[in-house]
């Protein structure tokens, strides 16, 4: 079976520039990406080390916006949109998404119960001799 | 699947003979079989051109590397309070060296995305000229990593200290490890892109380092928020 | 498989026995999972027998399942069909000869690992699991005659259609062992069994499809820089567990050399022509054709 070997110029893939896009709308978009996750960079480290926000809500304040500059990079960086012929790659990532919370959170919500309710270590280590 | 469907196995033009660019059932414009590439899935036109193959399966890959840190991760998120009465990431961390280590790498994904517009446009000069500052930003992330990393060990706070540590040494040393993948990927893309110019197989893996570098800065994006930055309030 | 016509040949034996083994093997760990019978089972040798039965049952059986039905589409014959089943049998004989045993064992106190034991209670039923490794043994040696005279015989039990189980997917389309390219022109797929659609279309039709159009195939030129680099890497592997620092370096180097050395290659690919395509592509509608009309002749009918 002969494939195409050079690019289909409407194909789109992750990390693909459309091939419409001039060198110059090309520079900005990434210039707009590293400006955006610059800010929420110094934002994040303003949240730790002044008194900005209230102390309880700063785990949140550093995901939201840990999570922002995520997304800042994936459309910016990795032309990761939601457009149509991108689907299978968010769908991708989706799922990727639901691992990473799957593995992260299933471990805190369970390593979290047993340290709720098990015996302490050293305790349990008294017991076995 | 009817019996008064035509046969599939019928003669056609050399480049479609079983006319995948069309659906027997459902009419659609004849467009001589070369059929245009929708990347939603219903499959008309054919298999994807290389480029697109080679970037969607390089993706499904990366998504497999994030899913192997998130593990690295979910063992430093559970272990985090369990520094047996040794240091805590508060008295360890310095905030300036973790600054410029993300403006480091930040920065070098900016001039990775710009050797891919450089390397869009055939450019020989740019796209070396801004691999080797994404290099060279990127090597300075290591230096100060390492310079933490010794830090540490030579005050008494190395992977053997506590399980907190080992798992801070364990995921941070990991993604180290990536970055200097990384490095030497990217110097051998350098030599390739110099030897033998802007040919497909050599765009295709450009793209694939593009790709794996914007990730590296996304997983330090997780990596500096959780462990440096909510280690400070413990 | 209820209402259905179902050949018990030696893959559908080994997924049968997958089934029965795995889903018992699961449930003794339904029962390790109760965590005051875990306190007392874990690490006894109730655990050994739970997970040598699922273990056993869902990747031993399964796996045999596997080989035994494509081992014909990989090496071009069958492999001989009673050793099989006399493998299967003393295997799965065997297996709960030896594992059931060892639950009661676990039950009555036996641990994991131990040198020698002094629990007289213990020694009926481990005289028993000792009986069941001798049938295992035998059942082993039955795999490997197997092997040995399905060599041997492999003329007798050559697959010359390449459809030796009558199979509904597409694998058993091709010719024992397949052409390089697998498929000469890209079959087009309707529905959940595209081959048994083109046997039924053949035999309602009374011939094959028309003959394609041809074109040539491009084809991966074959290296061994997958099995050069995994060399480096179990050395650099190694080093690290034994911090034999120098082999590190060296295993990682090597790998890093192979690898470029495969990354600097300027061709990729072979295009097999479309002529080469169309004459390894006749031999085989000529091996179906006969196969078709001696299927007519018998008026054979599709399940």
């Amino acid at each position: 079976m002969s494939y195409e070997t050079e690019r289909n110029v409407d194909d789109v893939g992750p990390g693909f520039l459309s091939s419409e896009t001039r060198v110059g709308e090309g520079i900005l978009g990434y210039i707009i990406g590293l400006v955006l996750a610059a800010l929420l960079t110094a934002a994040s480290f303003a949240v730790v080390y002044t008194n900005l926000i209230w102390g309880p809500a700063i785990p949140a304040a550093l995901v939201t916006l840990a999570v922002a500059q995520m997304g800042v990079h994936l459309v910016f960086f990795l032309h990761l949109t939601t457009a149509p012929d991108n689907t299978n790659n968010a769908m991708a990532l989706a799922f990727g998404v639901l691992i990473v919370a799957l593995i992260i959170g299933g471990s805190l919500w369970i390593m979290g119960h047993l340290n709720q309710n098990m015996m302490p270590t050293h305790q349990t280590m008294q017991m076995q001799r | 699947m009817s019996a008064t469907e035509t046969l599939p196995f019928t003669t056609a033009p050399s480049i479609d003979p079983y006319k995948l660019g069309h659906d027997g059932r459902r009419r659609r414009p004849d467009d001589g079989g070369a059929g245009r590439d929708y990347s939603t899935g219903h499959g008309e036109g054919g298999p994807a051109s290389k480029h697109v193959i080679v970037a969607y399966g390089f993706w499904i890959f990366l998504l497999s590397d994030i899913v192997m840190f998130s593990a690295f991760f979910a063992a430093h998120a559970v272990l985090r309070s369990a520094t047996a009465g040794g240091p805590s990431g508060h008295e360890l961390f310095e905030p300036w060296s973790v600054a410029i280590e993300t403006s480091c790498l930040l920065l070098s994904s900016f001039t990775c995305g710009l050797s891919t517009v450089a390397a869009s446009v055939r450019n020989q000069l740019w796209t070396q000229f801004s691999l080797l500052v994404t290099g060279i930003l990127g090597l300075a992330f290591l230096a100060f990593e390492a310079r933490d990393f010794a830090t540490m060990i030579a005050s008494g706070a190395g992977p053997q200290r506590s399980a907190f540590l080992s798992s801070f040494f364990a995921v941070v040393g990991l993604h180290g490890l990536h970055v200097s993948a990384g490095l030497l990927w990217l110097g051998t893309m350098m030599a390739q892109v110099f030897v033998k110019g802007f040919r497909a197989v050599v765009m295709r893996r450009l793209l694939c380092f593009n790709l794996f570098w914007h990730v590296l800065d996304i997983i330090w994006i997780a990596l500096f928020t959780i462990v440096y930055l909510m280690g400070e309030g413990l | 498989m209820y209402g259905g016509r179902i050949q018990f040949a030696t893959p559908m034996l080994w997924s049968l026995g997958f089934l029965v083994t795995f889903v018992i093997g699961g449930m003794t760990g339904v029962l390790l999972a109760v965590p005051p019978a875990d306190f007392q089972l874990h690490n006894s040798l109730f655990l050994v027998a739970h997970f040598h039965n699922v273990i056993i049952g869902g990747v031993l059986f399964a796996a045999f399942a596997g080989l035994t039905y494509w081992f014909p589409k990989a090496f071009g014959f069958r492999l001989d069909e009673g050793w099989g089943k006399a493998a299967f049998w003393l295997t799965l004989a065997g297996f709960y000869v030896v594992f059931v045993p060892l639950y009661a064992t676990g039950l009555l106190g036996m641990t994991r690992r131990l040198q020698h034991y002094e629990v007289a209670l213990w020694y009926p039923w481990l005289l028993v699991a000792s009986a069941g490794i001798v049938i295992m043994i035998c059942a082993a040696a039955c795999q490997v005659i197997q092997i040995v005279i399905s060599i041997r015989h492999r003329d007798e039990l050559r697959d010359e259609t390449g459809d030796p189980w009558n199979g509904r997917s597409l694998e058993w389309a091709t010719l024992s062992p397949p052409a390089a390219f697998n498929f000469a022109v890209l079959p087009k797929v309707h529905g959940e069994e595209p081959y048994w659609e083109m046997k039924r279309r053949a035999i309602e039709t009374q011939q094959l499809p028309a003959e394609p159009d041809y074109e040539p195939i491009e084809m991966p030129r074959n290296s061994p820089t997958g099995f050069i680099t995994a060399f480096f890497a179990t050395i650099t592997g190694f080093g690290l567990i034994w911090q034999i620092w120098w082999l590190v370096g060296v295993g990682l180097f090597f790998a890093y050399a192979t690898f470029v050395r495969f990354a600097w290659r300027d061709v990729d690919e072979y295009a097999i022509p479309a002529q080469e395509i169309g004459r390894i592509d006749r031999e085989r509608r000529h091996v179906h054709d006969e196969w078709l009309q001696q299927d007519l002749r018998h008026h054979r009918e599709p399940a």
